[in-house]
This record gives structure tokens, C-alpha cells and sequence, in this order.
């Protein structure tokens, strides 16, 4: 399919500040009224408006997920805290007993371990479920994979960064990304994806070269440099994706948002959500079209559980 | 009737769309494929729901329970008037008949309304709490209060001099029906100031042994504290506060720096009037306990007179600052005070001035 040339914007965003801001203002409302429980509910609501408002060439994203799942995922979550901390108090216990102060050292460590792989864990879970809650015309996205293969590996390549003083950084980040997306599927088609951190080292060693004098400032441009590249690495059968957001473009980006939000003392914070969208969406170019008649739908049931772990620990997934 | 109304159908099987064109069949909704010649599809209207809230300028996006995953789109918005009466769970989600700026205003004018009520309820109904905490509780909290300034303080302990205090603070208290024992405490400090806390314990700052000339003045200071224990306004101060804290709990996550900061100017401005208001009352109170002990009551509008002596010398004082509205407070002692017994024998006040050391 030539006929799509590639200065063709196909994705859109019509989200508006303004819109946004009001549902912020009815979600505050139901909040105070529900003592706060409403909370997953405005989360869902905020999440339909920015999905509908994501065009795809000429077809809207769908979000299904509810407020009532999100409300059983955060409590399971909970549950689950407290059986890992009943656990950990009992291991604390008999470790103490059995070896004194290196067993109490031992759980400490027992315990930085688990929070580190939970992280990840959780991260990659509440993924799946707004990828399984998310359709586009009408076939649903999905990821398969382990949530707590994810979460090891996150924490096995933390490891390797801090063992190399962030050296690794590339390829912890290419690693991640390739698990994640190689795992990830629009109904029956997979989605590929072949970056490497070596690719990225040498860009990554140059900004973290000016990272001192620019005073953290040039790590952006690895950002942009790392976003352009995943992008030109990711395949949805014969789609390819492109994105030309520079180093420049995105500083601009995150210091207009910072200086909205402080100006505004935070209630801009619906017109950044939207501007950001705004941004990645017109920089963000797709190259052909799949076969949407070969494209099935593929069942595949995700709970909310994972996301319930990231609500519960405040990991700020919007 | 309106007429070709089209749209684009997706079966949720796979991720093609038709081009199709409505037309209604009974209490149905007839979808007919404009290029093929697929089978029509049917849908009951009375359980046809858009899948998300529609806003101006938005197309219209149907699903039906009866196939799940299908899904609808239609950029004519005159599909809501046609099937309006037919449809009832159509119109739910339907937002677009208004502009952002209603909805703005509609909600904006019910958030602010809510804003105002709780602001100016929830922190008195919280001190409307303060005769249901248990005196103990109150108690417990003011001691950890006095130890946590006793920290980085010393304390004078001149035995002589402390039971003196112990005992002008009985005489004091014993003219009003206080919920708890005061006590007293004097820490060592340049700062002419006093304070009571939960619970009827009252912290001395020696700064104010050194302001006042006499013992009456002393007497005026701690009738005054005596009288905050018994009105209980140091827990009411805490619950109010409490209350409002309350309120910004309720208020984050969404705009949690702004709605702390609105707050907060709230508590600050409603504060500073609450507290006139406790004072105003202390002092009221403060005079009947010096006069039912029997204490010249003059040293009340002395002590103030120092007090805005010490402001015209220097900076603002610590009192004053905890303490505002000096003149209108002058005036007030001054119609009521009269003469009585000295508060303490001139030996035991020598006692009580040198008891830090000085
Ligand atoms: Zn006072």
C-alpha cells in the first residue's frame, strides 16, 4: 500500500484540555462525595476520553476497562501486601532465631530484592491489562509473557546497570523493551521488534559525557534518541512506525509542561496531558497497512491485579 | 423521517469494517452492507449503549451486548434525535448537546459550592468533637507536646520558686470546672510567651518572668492559659486543624498542589478570626478566675501595656504574635479590673524571677 505517502499523519489526537478539565473537576467532585473510592472510576473515565480521542487513521481507540475491576485489582493487591508482609514478619522471625542479626540482615535484603522485582512485576501487569482493555476496531490488543519473567529480568539488568555505573543502561532498556514487545499483539498479529542496546551505546556514552555540564539535560536527547529508535525497531506485521521527535523538541516539551503545571499550581494538568499526546502523536508516522480482513480477534482474559499492585505502590502509570 | 444515515460496522471477529447503511425494522436496528451483499445485521435498540461519553465534533460509537466486541461508528449525530425514544441507553453517555464551557460552568459552580460548604463545615464539626475525646487522651497528647519542646530547652526546677507556681495555678483553677489538673512548667528561653497545651499542662517561657514587674502581671498570664484548658481551645485548635487536613486528604490526587494550597489560605484566614474569637473569651474567663481568687486583676492591662511598650521598641514580640489585637484587649481588662491580694508574698515572686538563674 503505496498510496499512504509518508508526510501522512495518520495518528491524531482531539483530546481538549478544556474537555479534560471538566471530567477532572466531576471525578473531584464524586471523589469528595465517595471518601476517595471513586477514585478508580475517574481513572477509567479519564482513560476513555484520551483513548477515544486517539485516532488511528480514521478509526478511534476503545478502552473497556471499568472502574469496578480496577476497585477488585487494588484490593487483591492489598491482599496480597498483607500476606507478603505476614510472610516476611514469620521469615524475619525465624531467621533471627536461627542466625541472630544476619538473618534480620538477610530479610532486609530478602525484602529490597522482592520490592525491586515486584516493581517490575507490576509494571509489565497493569500493561497487559490496559492492552487487553484496549480495542481498535473492535479486535483487542493483548501481551502475553510472564509478568514475573519481566520483573526478574528487570531487576537482573538493574543489577548489571549498577554493577557497570549505568553503562548497561542501553542495553537493559533494549532488553525490556524487546520482551515487552515481542510479547505484545493487535488480535492475531504480533508485533516484532529487533532494537539492540549496542546500537544505542554510543549515543548514550555522549550524553552521559555532557550529562555534568548540561546538568542532566542531554540524558533528554538519549530519550528522544531511544524513542526514535524503538520506534524504527517495531513492526506490526507489514506496519513500520517512525517518530521524528528531536532532543530539542522534547526539552521544549517537558519544560512548558513543567512551567503549565507550576503556573497553574497543578489544575493545567489536563492541557499537558493533552498537549503530550498531541506532541508524540504528530511526530509518530505509520508506514503501510495490515491486512485488517486477516487481523482475528484472539481471546485472551487479563485481571486487574497487577495494576492494582501499581495503584496500591503509587507507581503513576496514568 | 431522516434519511441515509451510514456508517462503518466492525463484527468483532476480525479487523475489517463494512461501510453500512441504517434503517429501522421494528424495535430494530437494520445494518445492510452498501458495497457486498452480506447478510443484514439486527440489533435491539432498547440495549444499544455508546461505548463512551460523545462529545461535540465526536462520531458516535454503538455496541450491542449481543455482539461483543462489534462496534458502530457513525459520524451523524442525528442518529440520537431518530432512535431518541426507542434507544434509552443511547441518550446516557450523550454529552455533545452541550459545550465544554456549560459543562465548565455547571460543575465548576457545583465543585466550588461543595468546596465552600465543606470548607467551612467539615473543621467545625470536628471541634464540635472535642467534649467526646476523653481527658486522658487529651492529657497524654499535651505531655508528649511539653516533652517534645522540653527536648532541645532546659527546664528550671527551682523547687521553691515551682511550687509557688503550682499553687498560684490552683488558686486559679479552683474558680472554674476544669475537665482536667493543670500543671506548670517554666522552660529556660529569651522569648517573652506561654502556652498551653491539650490537657492543662502550661509551658512558661522565662522571656515573660523578665517582662513582668509583678506578680499579678504573672497571675494575669496564667489565668489567661488556665482559662484556653478550661474552654479546651488548644484541642479544638488541633481538631480544627485536624478537619482541614482532612479536607485536602479528600481533595488529592487530582489537583493536590493546588487544592493544599487553597486550603491552606483558608485555614490561615478562618484561623486567625477563630482565634480573636478564643481570646476574646480567655480573656473574659481569665478575668472572673483572678477575681474569684481574689487577685488584684490590674496586672492584666499592664502586662498588655508592656507588651505594646516592647512592640514600639522592638520587633514583634512572640506574645503578640500568638496573641493579636492588643488595644481593643487593653481596653476590655480595664473596665473590669479591680483591686485584691497580691498574687504571690514579694519573697516568693523574688523566688519565681530568679528561678532560671538570673
Ligand atoms: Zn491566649
Amino acid at each position: 500500500m503505496h498510496t499512504e505517502t509518508i508526510g501522512h499523519r495518520r495518528i491524531r489526537h482531539y483530546g481538549s484540555g478544556g474537555e479534560l478539565f471538566a471530567i477532572f473537576i466531576v471525578n473531584l467532585l464524586l471523589k469528595i462525595a465517595t471518601l476517595g473510592i471513586y477514585h478508580f472510576w475517574a481513572k477509567t473515565r479519564v482513560r476513555r476520553y484520551l483513548w477515544t480521542q486517539t485516532d488511528f487513521n480514521g478509526e478511534r481507540l476503545e478502552y473497556t476497562g471499568t472502574g469496578g475491576e480496577l476497585l477488585v485489582g487494588f484490593l487483591k493487591a492489598i491482599g496480597l501486601c498483607i500476606l507478603v508482609v505476614i510472610g516476611i514478619t514469620a521469615l524475619n522471625g525465624a531467621a533471627t532465631a536461627l542466625l541472630g542479626p544476619a538473618g534480620h540482615t538477610g530479610t532486609i535484603v530478602v525484602c529490597a530484592l522482592l520490592i525491586a522485582f515486584a516493581t517490575g512485576a507490576a509494571r509489565y501487569a497493569s500493561r497487559r491489562y490496559r492492552l487487553t482493555r484496549t480495542r481498535y476496531r473492535g479486535i483487542r490488543f493483548g501481551l502475553q509473557g510472564s509478568a514475573w519473567r519481566y520483573g526478574m529480568f528487570a531487576f537482573g539488568y538493574g543489577l548489571l546497570v549498577i554493577v557497570t555505573l549505568g553503562l548497561a543502561t542501553p542495553w537493559m532498556r533494549m532488553a525490556l523493551d524487546r520482551y515487552v514487545y515481542t510479547h505484545q499483539r493487535f488480535g492475531s498479529l504480533e508485533f516484532e521488534f529487533d532494537g539492540r542496546g549496542g546500537d544505542l551505546f554510543k549515543v548514550f556514552a555522549l550524553c552521559l559525557l555532557f550529562a555534568i555540564p548540561t546538568l542532566g539535560l542531554s540524558l533528554i536527547w538519549y530519550a528522544a534518541a531511544e524513542a526514535r529508535y524503538v520506534a524504527s525497531r517495531l513492526r506490526l506485521g507489514p506496519v513500520r512506525f517512525e517518530l521524528t521527535v528531536t532532543g530539542g523538541q522534547l526539552l521544549g516539551l517537558v519544560l512548558v509542561n513543567l512551567l503549565l503545571i507550576l503556573v497553574t499550581l497543578g489544575f493545567g494538568l489536563p492541557w499537558v496531558a493533552v498537549r503530550t499526546l498531541r506532541f508524540f502523536s504528530e511526530r509518530t508516522r505509520i508506514i503501510g497497512e495490515p491486512n485488517y480482513d486477516a487481523v482475528l480477534q484472539a481471546q485472551e482474559a487479563a485481571g486487574a491485579t497487577g495494576e492494582g499492585i501499581a495503584d496500591a505502590f503509587d507507581l503513576g502509570i496514568a | 423521517m431522516i434519511s441515509a444515515i451510514e456508517g462503518w460496522w466492525s463484527d468483532g471477529h476480525t479487523a475489517s469494517r463494512r461501510r453500512v447503511r441504517l434503517a429501522r425494522a421494528g424495535g430494530q436496528l437494520r445494518l445492510v452492507g452498501i458495497e457486498s451483499g452480506a447478510e443484514a445485521v439486527y440489533l435491539g435498540l432498547a440495549d444499544l449503549r455508546l461505548t463512551e461519553e460523545v462529545y461535540r465534533g465526536q462520531p458516535l460509537r454503538l455496541a450491542h451486548p449481543d455482539w461483543p466486541d462489534a462496534i458502530l461508528t457513525i459520524e451523524d449525530h442525528r442518529l440520537i434525535e431518530w432512535l431518541y425514544d426507542d434507544a434509552p441507553r443511547l441518550r446516557r453517555r450523550y454529552l455533545a448537546r452541550h459545550g465544554a464551557r456549560w459543562r465548565f460552568a455547571v460543575w465548576g459552580g457545583a465543585l466550588i459550592a461543595v468546596l465552600v460548604v465543606l470548607t467551612l463545615a467539615v473543621p467545625r464539626a470536628m471541634v464540635l468533637l472535642a467534649p467526646s475525646v476523653p481527658a486522658a487522651w487529651a492529657e497524654a497528647l499535651g505531655e508528649i507536646t511539653v516533652e517534645t519542646l522540653a527536648s532541645n530547652r532546659s527546664t528550671c526546677r527551682e523547687p521553691r520558686a515551682q511550687a509557688a507556681l503550682e499553687e498560684l495555678v490552683a488558686r486559679l483553677a479552683a474558680g472554674a470546672d476544669a475537665p482536667y489538673r493543670f500543671t506548670v512548667r517554666v522552660f529556660e528561653s529569651p522569648v517573652a510567651n506561654a502556652v498551653t497545651t491539650t490537657g492543662g499542662h502550661i509551658v512558661i517561657f522565662s522571656g515573660l518572668l523578665e517582662l513582668g514587674q509583678t506578680p499579678e502581671e504573672l497571675a494575669a498570664v496564667l489565668a489567661h492559659e488556665i482559662a484556653h484548658g478550661v474552654e479546651r481551645h488548644p484541642l479544638k485548635a488541633l481538631l480544627r486543624d485536624m478537619g482541614y487536613r482532612l479536607l485536602v486528604a479528600l481533595m488529592a490526587g487530582d489537583a493536590s498542589v493546588g487544592a493544599d494550597l487553597v486550603s491552606e489560605a483558608a485555614r490561615l484566614t478562618l484561623e486567625r478570626s477563630h482565634s480573636r474569637a478564643d481570646e476574646a473569651a480567655a480573656d473574659e474567663l481569665a478575668m472572673t478566675l483572678l477575681h474569684r481568687a481574689g487577685i488584684d486583676s490590674r496586672g492584666v492591662a499592664r502586662l498588655f501595656q508592656r507588651l505594646v511598650e516592647q512592640k514600639e521598641r522592638t520587633t514583634v514580640p512572640a506574645l503578640l504574635s500568638t496573641h493579636p489585637g492588643l488595644a481593643e484587649r487593653i481596653a476590655a481588662a480595664e473596665t473590669r479590673q479591680r483591686s485584691g491580694k497580691p498574687a504571690l508574698t514579694s519573697s516568693t515572686w523574688r523566688a519565681v524571677r530568679a528561678m532560671c538563674g538570673r
